[in-house]
């Protein structure tokens, strides 16, 4: 009964930052010294062409006004027309998520998979040489651009061994000899669905690199993050009393420990988990990778501000979905948390 | 009565970046099967590190010489797994610390049960309700389900208790068991571990730093200084008789509601443990210092009808 409320405050405040974030979005929009008007009619138009265009995307009226419109418009799921491919935003978002979050949720599954089992190992283990060998590759996937691992994993795995291919999500001959229906987005998914088992590792062989190149990162911080939360877990008088009482070594570091250690480690995935979404654009321009960071990252370049709206909504409604789920986790581990 | 645990020349050292600290020195005592020994002297005086010694629970860079018997076989690295958390339990100083925050009283108490019987966990859960109930925890259903936050010290300190019968131990470990409660919670834990003991025969190692509950609850008492033994007797002797400085001492110390004059602090801190060198440990605080007090590190003798001390101002007495 408790989670229950907690839940639904929780819910209730993700509501009102979701709310802040549109109006900040939407004012943010207003102020940027450029004509949108003039954008939408492209170059070379005539000033009657643009007075048209400013009435049609309604940009004459009250701000406030306007705000009206487009909250009216979110409601409906309706962004608006993207500028640059005049397409409806939504259509186009909808498809780049889908594919950023085929990669992601790949990426944030070996984050968390390696990451969490590898820092327990390296608390276990202090200060000897998994711990320090441990050490130097999370400084490494923390520090060293993820562009420039991107194209070393090409080199090696492209170019000299041959094994894997260089971009795109799938091969286009694969995509013409065995077409496969997109019901879910997720090619994953969708080749299975149609028991497209040649398209299926096709789409595998096409996310690995990428999935890598983005989990270095996350895997590098979970890992440093988890170690550090369970060196000091060791230490408390708990982990004695459970060592004192003969329980299983296992239990206690995979258990007994990493059950406390690990609060943090998720606050540091919800983390991680945004900024993948839009900020490795880099990671999707180098794999080709038609996600929502390469679109937003076209969006910028070509001033396409409904674009620009859609994306910033759009991900930080990621972003306080996943933290939301983070809070509920964290409630779940912790029973203190409920109150 | 035979001996269930025989310290023999043990000493403990920590090496840490500042020198090897002399955690404890040259301990020779034993606890007898079905007795209460309680363990005194001030903070920091090593004798939670005893308690550990005797389950191997020191820390990394702890180096041990002489020896630890228990029922008569020598404790190493391979068989004290077969000691500790089974024929030897302990319960904790502060039980809000030693229990998991996220783990319920009854997954705590199940995994503890599970280890130590090899039974399985659905055995274990039968026997929960029956162990609350001998710590006098009566609301069983609620204190299976909750989290030690829910539940008070010295429903906490109840909980551990159970852990540890759980395990059906021949020793009970208390390290200061009472401290981290309320005045009249701590009796009845007192109290708690008293009768347990008196109905299960169990030998208790009670450590403590509090002389009230010396007078108590032991049957005999070692008393400890800066990692040494300086005196070990029956409690009645020991404090109609108390031979060391230090221990005389300690009993100044203690509050006594009939006399109207605070009682006398003992002058002085405990020494440093790093580079400790020969003669008398408590020599720098002592008001009956003598000469040989500087040079010659006294050692343990019996003076007395098994009492023992360990200064040179009895040392004409020894037998």
């Amino acid at each position: 009964m408790n989670f229950l409320r907690y839940t639904v405050s929780r819910l209730f405040w993700s509501i009102f930052v979701v709310l802040g974030v549109v109006f900040v979005v939407f004012l943010v929009s207003n102020v940027v010294p450029s004509d949108p008007a003039a954008l939408w009619v492209g170059p070379k138009a005539t000033h009657s062409a643009i007075q048209a265009a400013r009435e049609k995307l309604k940009l004459d009226r009250p701000i406030l006004l306007r705000f009206g419109y487009f909250l009216k418009d979110l409601l409906r799921f309706d962004l608006g027309t993207s500028i640059r491919t005049h397409n409806p935003v939504i259509e186009d978002i909808r498809k780049a998520l889908t594919a950023t979050f085929e990669l992601l949720l790949l990426a944030e599954f070996l984050a968390v998979g390696l990451g969490i089992p590898l820092g327990v190992l390296a608390a276990v283990k202090r200060n000897k040489w998994f711990d320090n060998l441990s050490r130097v590759f999370a400084v490494a996937g923390v520090s060293l651009p993820s562009f420039w691992y991107g194209m070393i994993l090409q080199l090696l795995f492209f170019k000299w061994l041959g094994i894997l291919p260089l971009s795109d999500r799938i091969d286009t001959f694969v995509s013409l000899i065995h077409p496969f229906e997109e019901k879910t987005g997720f090619y994953l998914i969708d080749t299975l669905l149609a028991r497209n088992y040649v398209a299926f590792f096709d789409v595998v062989k096409h996310l690995i690199l990428p999935a890598i190149t983005l989990a270095a990162y996350p895997i590098g911080l979970i890992m440093r993050q988890v170690r550090s939360m369970m060196v000091e877990v060791l230490q408390e008088n708990y982990i004695r009393t459970a060592f004192a009482y003969a329980i299983p070594e296992r239990k206690i570091y995979f258990g007994y420990a990493l059950k406390n250690a690990i609060a943090p480690a998720m606050v540091t995935v919800a983390l991680s988990f945004a900024y993948t979404l839009v900020g490795a654009f880099l990671v999707e321009l180098i794999f080709n990778w038609p996600g929502l960071g390469r679109y937003a990252a076209n969006a910028i370049l070509s001033m396409d501000y409904p674009a620009i709206v859609g994306v910033t909504i759009v991900a930080s409604v990621c972003y306080v979905l996943i933290n939301f789920v983070v809070d509920l986790i964290q409630a779940k581990i912790d029973p203190r948390i409920r109150f | 009565m035979n001996e269930l645990v025989k310290f023999e020349n043990y000493s403990l050292t920590f090496k840490t970046l500042y020198g090897d600290v002399r955690a404890l020195r040259n301990l020779s005592f034993t606890i007898n099967s079905g007795e209460i020994v309680a363990l005194v002297g001030e903070t920091g005086c090593g004798k939670t590190v005893t308690a550990l010694s005797i389950i191997g629970l020191l820390p990394e860079n702890a180096s041990q010489t002489g020896k630890i018997f228990f029922k008569g076989v020598e404790v190493n690295h391979e068989n004290v797994k077969r000691i500790r958390g089974k024929e030897v339990a302990i319960v904790f100083q502060d039980p809000t610390s030693s229990l998991n925050p996220l783990y319920s009283i009854e997954q705590q108490l199940v995994d503890v049960f599970v280890s130590r019987w090899d039974i399985p966990k659905s055995e274990a859960k039968e026997k929960i309700d029956g162990l609350l109930r001998q710590v006098q925890l009566f609301d069983v259903d609620r204190i299976r389900r909750a989290y030690p936050h829910e539940l008070s010290g010295g429903m906490r300190q109840r909980v551990m208790i159970a852990m540890a019968l759980a395990c059906e131990p021949s020793l009970l470990i208390a390290d200061e068991p009472t401290t981290a409660l309320d005045v009249t919670v701590q009796r009845q834990i007192l109290y708690l571990i008293w009768e347990l003991q008196r109905a299960r025969k169990f030998s208790v190692l009670f450590i403590t730093h509090d002389l009230g509950i010396v007078a108590q609850l032991a049957d005999r008492v070692v008393v400890m200084y800066a990692g040494n033994i300086v005196e070990m007797a029956p409690k009645k002797e020991l404090f109609s008789n108390p031979l060391h400085p230090y221990t005389s001492g300690l009993l100044n110390c203690a509050l006594d509601p009939r006399k109207k004059k605070l009682p006398e602090p003992i002058p002085g801190s405990l020494p440093s443990l790093t580079g400790l060198l020969d003669g008398c440990i408590f020599r720098e605080r002592c008001g009956r210092v003598q000469n040989d007090c500087g040079i010659l590190t006294p050692e343990l003798a019996e003076v007395r009808p098994s009492h023992f001390v360990a200064c040179h101002l009895w040392r004409e007495q020894r037998g």
